[in-house]
């Protein structure tokens, strides 16, 4: 395998995992910022009802004059939701994190498709120019929701312009590019593992990337399919979401795309968790110099939300006039699923206990995950109840929970991930310091905007309004309403320190510390940056992942995963 | 008398077993297979939530599609037997039956066309009714994906048609699978949506 | 047999040999199967009646070309594995679909 010379098979077309794994992660953050920034004017709007917003404001369409009008609004919330999701968290976990690690960590030189791998970064680019075009075109950004429900979506007469049918395009390309993906991951963690690396020897990291990918090899075809069916309803005129008046030569339904789209949206939303569940299982062992703690029953709860995760998508529709059968058992197995979850949180708070713990960036991090993650998980408890939703529903208590879980748990695991494998993506650890500041800010702020979200959903702030204050029982929230404004703002502050970090420590000299962390998996058995064939020899395992504070060994507190079996030892 | 061919030199053992081409194209069926449920899914729900459907054999022309089913049935065969000449290193049956694979599947493509061109000639399009929504929707991703495996036969054979070496048979195994795919794609797809 | 030029054989000869007669065979029955679903529309049976008749030829078709053309018959179970459980997972996917696309629509319908 040798290594390419020319610039462009070097760092454009390249087909080595890590620079792919950085090309994502590149063009993940740079959609961060632009969804971010979304953010902050949807947070701007609703604690300053209809005022300019300085600055960002000139970023909205002429004729608005910096005001954020409803049909800005609208299209506000639909990019800041399917940016984050598709353009950003997607390709930062799963299209760098994913590409980066799981080589390394099996063992492996590279992926099972290397080409197949290139390949799907360029799909994800071709897909982000496209999306990104919407905003110029004719009848501006797509405006019907992440969500994009038939017939509002559907319906050219309804919601005119290229930009919806654009979007439609892009996220199918986003789709076929994380397809790809999920078939290159599954087969490299199933064929490409070394000698001794068995299945149950792999670092949790890799097993949420294996089950992830599962779950995408199914269900993105799924939303592809109701994509194709709702472009052709868009552009060519069928009806299968229109019924009615809008289609008068016989129509489908319109329930039918929020059972396809719920169907995929459900395992999406574990697919975008299950790499924060396993990381924290490898940082949060390496940090507390101790053993995952049921390593066993953590893989098998995680494939057992895996399985279940696929059949309770119902409980996004509770109020959309499901029939009543479909209810019940809906709420059940939604219910159910938090049983495993709460095995492998307990498992998580016990491999902390006792443990010798760092409070390194890393570390605090995967902390504030423990901590927002038991809040938004629990908060799913209350949108799982039917009687309960039928309350809440639609309110910002759900923006809060899947927030919770999504812009804490998912961010802050990203960013746990960021500062841990820094230095072994590119040979230098960012400040410590300035990371402890970035966690601080960011965990205060991120509590800030969105527990009072669940506050006011209680009280019956209604989501994807422009204007909550035009309704006088909802004038009553325009404190905390400034609260998450401020937060916001905050939190962005903090993102800048983050941000100046990052570029000054790229900019700085390498100092290429292989194992900063004394930790044990295989990536840090290697230079960092690995070289191009990722180790020099094929590592042989003959231990699990988490050999912390092994009392074979007295004069260190790890063992690493490729080190020769101790004599006398058991593996 | 089941003869394999070993991998090439430069391909290395899997932790399974199975090539990586070869898992590889099995994830990818499974991948189509909810696909193609999303579609077919949608239409047999629809269908059976809609007030009043009309007989298919009203419309469709059952005996060119019976023929089209035949051509699609025979081009699996010759893509089995493509892959068994492979795995005895005959190169002038694999190029032979590779070709006879594309032929006929492009023989189905041409035949769907013009049965298109018919359909629409009558009245019956896309958008004339729920039943011609799902009827081009369905076999118009059906025919797009005998189009890509019409591609991939013509890559294949153009590759194998010379060399000293033995035959690599995975690339024809896993181009099989797939061929095999879409001809099971349309016997459901014949069965439940052009006669019942 | 690694390298090995097959010893020269007739076509209608090869044909005739193990593996090749086994597709052939399978090869016969997908063609009286389709014949029998052909002609099971013309005899002027009930709606039901045909299409159960015609979902379980598709089956056996099906299982046909996936059991000996694409091998299955033979394969590893993580291969089955890949393919056998996402068709369960896809029925009851559409099996969910029932209660609201078919059995609400047609009670409103009614």
């Amino acid at each position: 395998m040798s290594e390419p010379t020319s610039f462009l098979r070097r760092y454009v077309f390249s087909t080595d995992h890590k620079v792919i794994g950085k090309q994502y992660l590149f063009t993940g953050l740079f959609f961060l910022l632009v969804a971010g920034l979304f953010a902050i004017l949807i947070r701007w709007q609703i604690a300053h009802p209809f005022q300019p917003m300085p600055v960002l404001g000139h970023l909205l369409s002429s004729d608005s004059h910096g005001v954020v009008i409803p049909t800005e609004y609208s299209k506000l919330f639909t990019m800041h939701g399917s940016l984050m999701v598709f353009f950003a968290v997607t390709p930062i976990l799963i299209g760098a994190f994913g590409n980066f690690i799981i080589p390394l960590q099996i063992g492996a030189r590279d992926m099972s498709f290397p080409v197949l791998n290139m390949l799907s970064y360029w799909v994800y680019a071709l897909g982000s120019v496209a999306v990104l075009s919407v905003f110029f075109v004719s009848g501006g950004a797509a405006s019907a929701g992440w969500t994009a429900y038939a017939p509002l979506s559907s319906s050219v007469k309804i919601t005119p312009g290229f930009g919806q049918t654009i979007w439609i395009v892009a996220i199918a390309f986003s789709g076929t590019s994380t397809l790809l993906g999920a078939i290159n991951y599954i087969a490299t963690i199933l064929n490409e593992r070394c000698p001794g690396m068995d299945l149950m020897r792999m670092p949790l990291t890799t097993w949420g990337f294996f089950y992830t990918s599962i779950l995408n090899l199914l269900w993105v075809p799924l939303i592809a399919a109701a994509l194709f069916m709702l472009v052709l309803d868009r552009t060519v005129g069928t009806s299968f979401f229109t019924a009615g008046p809008l289609a008068p030569r016989g129509g489908g339904q319109p329930l039918l795309y929020q059972h396809l789209f719920w169907g995929f949206g459900h395992p999406e939303v574990y697919i975008l968790i299950l790499p924060i569940w396993g990381l924290l299982g490898d940082l949060l062992a390496t940090f507390s110099r101790k053993p995952a703690f049921g390593y066993r029953a953590t893989v098998i709860s995680m494939g057992v939300i895996v399985a279940v995760s696929q059949v309770v998508w119902g409980h996004h529709m509770y109020t959309a006039g499901m029939n009543p059968i479909l209810g019940k058992t809906f709420m059940f197995l939604t219910v159910s699923i938090s049983m495993p979850t709460a095995i492998f949180f307990f498992n998580w708070l016990a491999t902390i206990w006792g443990g010798a713990i760092q409070l390194k960036t890393p570390m605090l991090f995967a902390l504030g995950v423990v901590f927002v993650f038991a809040l938004g998980g629990l908060t799913g408890l209350f949108n799982a109840v039917q009687a309960l939703d039928v309350y809440i529903h639609d309110t910002t208590f759900v923006v809060g929970h899947f927030h919770y879980t999504l812009a804490a748990s998912v961010f802050f695991g990203m960013l746990a991930g960021i500062y841990f494998w820094f230095p072994k993506m590119f040979g230098r650890a960012l400040d410590e310091r300035l990371g402890k500041v970035h966690f601080a800010i960011s965990f205060l702020a991120l509590n800030g905007v969105f527990a009072p979200m669940m506050v006011m959903g209680v009280g019956g702030a209604l989501r994807r309004l422009a204007d909550p204050s035009h309704y006088e029982l909802l004038r009553k929230f325009s404190t905390w309403n400034q609260v998450a404004w401020w937060s916001a703002f905050a939190l962005l502050g903090g993102q800048l320190v983050f941000a100046y970090n990052f570029v000054r420590t790229l900019a700085s000299r390498p100092t290429n510390v292989q194992n900063p962390w004394n930790a044990t998996t295989l990536e840090w058995a290697t230079s960092s940056p690995p070289p191009h064939e990722n180790f020099p020899a094929i590592p042989v395992v003959c231990r699990g992942p988490y050999e912390y504070s092994s009392p074979a060994v007295a004069d260190r507190d790890f063992i690493a995963q490729n080190e020769p079996a101790l004599e006398g030892a058991s593996a | 008398m089941t003869t394999t061919v070993l991998d090439p030199p430069h391909a290395h053992a899997t932790a399974t077993g199975i090539p990586n081409l070869k898992l590889g194209m099995w994830l990818f069926l499974a991948s189509e297979v909810m696909f193609f449920t999303g579609l077919v899914g949608s239409y047999v729900v629809l269908r059976l939530g809609s007030r009043e459907w009309p007989d298919p054999s009203s419309i469709l022309g059952l005996n060119v599609l019976a023929f089209n089913t035949f051509v699609l049935i025979t081009s699996s065969v010759t893509m089995a037997l493509g892959l068994q000449a492979a795995r005895e290193n005959d190169r002038t049956r694999l190029v032979r039956f590779l070709g006879a694979t594309a032929a006929l599947g492009l023989t189905f493509l041409a035949i769907k066309l013009l049965d298109y061109r018919h359909l629409v000639h009558e009245g019956f399009t896309p958008v004339s009714s729920l039943f011609g929504s799902c009827y081009f929707m369905l076999t118009g991703f059906h025919g797009l994906h005998v189009l890509g495996g019409v591609t991939a036969l013509t890559v294949l054979a153009l590759k194998n048609r010379r060399g000293a070496a033995a035959i690599d048979a995975t690339p024809i195994e896993a181009c099989g699978l797939y061929w095999h795919f879409v001809d099971l794609v349309w016997i459901v797809l014949f069965a439940i949506l052009c006669l019942v | 047999m690694t390298g090995a030029v097959s010893t020269p054989t007739t076509f209608a000869a090869w044909l005739k040999t193990g593996a090749a007669r086994k597709y052939l065979g399978i090869f016969g029955w997908l063609i009286v199967l389709t014949a029998a679903e052909v002609g099971a529309t013309q005899l002027g049976l009930g709606k039901r009646t045909l299409a159960a008749i015609l979902i379980l030829t598709a089956l056996i078709k099906a299982s046909l070309v996936a059991l000996y053309f694409m091998h299955l018959r033979h394969e590893v179970r993580l291969v089955l594995g890949v393919i056998v459980i996402p068709i369960l997972i896809a029925s009851v996917f559409v099996l969910g679909l029932f209660p609201d696309i078919v059995i609400a629509a047609r009670a409103a319908l009614r």
